[in-house]
């Protein structure tokens, strides 16, 4: 039994918007969940329906085995950190995290000792007599960190808590949370549209897309086995290159270029053809070769971003080739890439094709 | 280091900027205030044509007059019922505004309204109102078996006050306390509806501290309707009748001064209101503003 189950979670807006359709969800206790998808595709919504923030229009929300969506929010046993924070202005961090017990008439003594020892664990002890106005913006998320933890709840719900905070002080606060998370065991549920942030924080992706989920796995495997197009083009960084082309008893045409699969996939006609551009490399030891018309150059230290076309293809495609590449270098080259790396899809119903 | 104000170092530039600001100031307040101060140490018979310096007589008479600690007693009563009545209710009806999703600007529209109208077209409006032949309200007070008489009972006439001050400022308080709880952030409200499950105790720990401000600035405004604007109220609805007991210390002025014809017990009263309102000011951003949280 998980510690969270969404079953069949329908949102159906007044004005006849279908945010969430059908979603059904299995969380194991102390797993850290995260949700992905483009603005606007429901993952919000769906984590403040788990929240109570809103009414679910189908379906049922179990925690730790109990029923709670017809509950009000305070009493599901879930603690939740806002994107903005949504601290209390004029309460200290004391009062900010001491709320919640208090209102839970938790004892003065007990309640002390929660704050003090999540305080601690979030470097905040010197800072409790503090307004938020005077914390600084990392400060301020981990106080709505601590609101969270203090309460001890059965799961933590997390929307976009990062996204206000600058790039720097982002990666050291995904790192604090990952680490608090796994010491704590608390089962987390993580809102974002970061492919960064999904792939570094989860224990499981949930890739959503206009109110459904797409594909759900661990990160490693969403990333290389990719079970529609979506998924592919919005996982990884910078996007998978697609290319259209042909399968014709296991020859692929991609433009000018026509090669044998070794384990072609049982399939004739349109296929879109997907390949990381960091799958494209330099290095003749690779089977199958393109030949590359540079246009761009994007140098980002250690890697080069290298943007072209392949003759043939209408398709822009791109290549991280590693280390710099030299502006002065020949605008033209020859790319590898490898079967195995390759993505193939139904260019119909954009499935992938095993 | 960046200085943050402006210098002008010995340029007569920014003064010419402020004389417009000044003159207005000197003219319609700063003189007639010292007119007054003048005028309270006088005593000046009824056609001005003979004044005479008499110190502090005029202040004498006015202190050991039982009359004018009567007025000012029912002043303090009548600003503290108006300023409790229309803030409590003014701040109920925008807590309900504020829940309120479909046809929000209806309500809201129908609420302002008031504000549109002017103190003497109120005063003449609730003098029809409660008119004792023609009287709407009249008809149902007396239905419930209250023998409401406001020109001859003082009770009556100050309920009846404080009812219709009450029913003009409601709409000001209203747009203001409905400003002030959209400004709440709704992430904020959401984080107290998982921290806590009693809305009434939510409203009095998150939502009423972060009006604080709001109504801190809505009590000064107040506190001044109820002394100094309704004096087109009082002057169109009871004229401070029965025998002076709906006598403001504002319509006293008047009363004496422009009816009375006493200039210098007028000024005199004149001074004190001056004096009372610095102390209220005074003691309100000392005492009040304090514990409010901005």
């Amino acid at each position: 039994m998980g510690a969270l189950r969404l079953t069949n979670i329908h949102k159906t807006y007044a004005n006849g918007h279908q945010a969430v359709r059908g979603i059904n969800i299995e969380i194991e206790k102390g797993e850290f969940l995260v949700l992905v998808g483009p603005s606007g595709c429901g993952k919000s919504t769906l984590l403040r329906t788990i929240a109570g923030l809103e009414a679910i229009s189908e379906g049922e929300i179990h925690i730790a085995g109990q029923r709670v969506d017809t509950e009000a929010p305070a009493k599901r046993d879930i603690a939740m950190v806002f994107q903005n924070y949504a601290l209390y202005p004029h309460m200290t961090v004391y009062k900010n995290m001491a709320y919640g017990l208090h209102n839970r008439g938790v004892d003065k003594q007990t309640i002390d000792q929660k704050v003090k020892h999540a305080a601690g664990l979030l470097k905040l002890t010197d800072y409790l007599h503090r307004k938020p106005s005077q914390l600084s913006g990392g400060q301020r998320q981990r106080v709505a960190m601590g609101r969270a933890i203090v309460r001890d709840p059965q799961a933590f719900l997390f929307d976009e808590p990062l996204s206000n905070l600058d790039a720097k002080l982002r990666v050291q606060m995904r790192n604090e949370i990952k680490t608090l998370q796994r010491s704590l065991g608390t089962t987390s549920v993580y809102v974002t549209h970061d492919q960064t942030e999904a792939m570094t924080l989860a224990d499981r992706l949930a890739v959503v897309n206009a109110g459904v989920i797409e594909q759900m796995g661990s990160p490693m495997e969403i990333y290389e086995r990719p079970q529609t197009v979506f998924v592919a083009g919005f996982i990884g960084s910078p996007a998978m290159n697609f290319l259209t082309g042909r399968l014709h008893n296991g020859r692929l045409e991609i433009g000018e270029l026509s090669i044998v699969l070794q384990q072609p996939p049982r399939f004739d006609g349109e296929v879109i053809v997907g390949l990381r551009p960091e799958h494209l490399y330099r290095q003749a030891e690779h089977a199958f070769s393109l030949p590359f018309q540079i246009e761009v150059l994007e140098p980002l230290g250690a890697d080069t971003l290298v943007w072209g076309h392949v003759s043939g293809v209408q398709e822009t495609v791109v290549a991280r080739l590693s280390r710099a590449y030299p502006a002065d270098a020949p605008r033209t080259l020859t790319l590898y890439f490898n079967e195995a790396e390759l993505h193939l899809f139904d260019a119909a119903t954009e499935q992938r094709l095993s | 280091m960046l200085l943050k104000r402006v210098h002008f170092s010995g340029s007569p530039i920014p003064y010419i900027f402020i004389v417009p600001q000044l003159l207005i100031i000197a003219v319609f307040f700063f003189w007639p205030a010292c007119q007054a101060v003048y005028l309270s140490f006088m005593l000046e018979d009824p056609w001005g044509l003979s004044s005479t310096f008499v110190w502090f007589e005029n202040y004498q008479v006015l202190f050991s007059s039982a009359e004018y600690l009567s007025t000012t007693l029912f002043t303090l009563v009548y600003c503290a019922l108006v300023v409790f009545f229309s803030l409590g209710l003014a701040l109920l009806l925008a807590v309900k505004a504020n829940s309120v999703i479909h046809g929000q600007s209806a309500y809201r529209l129908l609420l302002t309204w008031v504000y549109a109208v002017a103190p003497a077209v109120a005063g003449i409006t609730a003098y029809f109102l409660f008119n004792r032949h023609i009287g709407v309200l009249f008809q149902w007070i007396t239905q419930t078996g209250w023998a409401f008489a406001p020109e001859t009972n003082a009770f009556d006439a100050s309920v009846m006050l404080v009812l219709v001050s009450v029913w003009k400022q409601v709409p000001v308080n209203f747009v203001f306390f409905l400003a002030g709880l959209q400004g709440i952030s709704k992430s904020l409200r959401e984080a107290a509806q998982l921290d806590c499950a009693s809305g009434f105790r939510r409203f009095w720990t998150i939502t009423f501290p972060l009006l604080a401000p709001t109504a801190f600035f809505l009590m000064v405004i107040n506190i001044t309707y109820a002394f100094f604007d309704t004096f087109g109220l009082i002057d169109t609805l009871t004229q401070g009748r029965p025998g002076g007991a709906t006598t403001t210390m504002v319509y006293k002025v008047f009363q004496d001064g422009f009816l009375g014809a006493d200039l210098g017990l007028s000024s005199a009263q004149s001074v004190v209101l001056m004096v009372l309102v610095l102390l209220l000011t005074v003691f309100q951003f000392l005492f009040v503003e304090r514990r409010v949280h901005y």
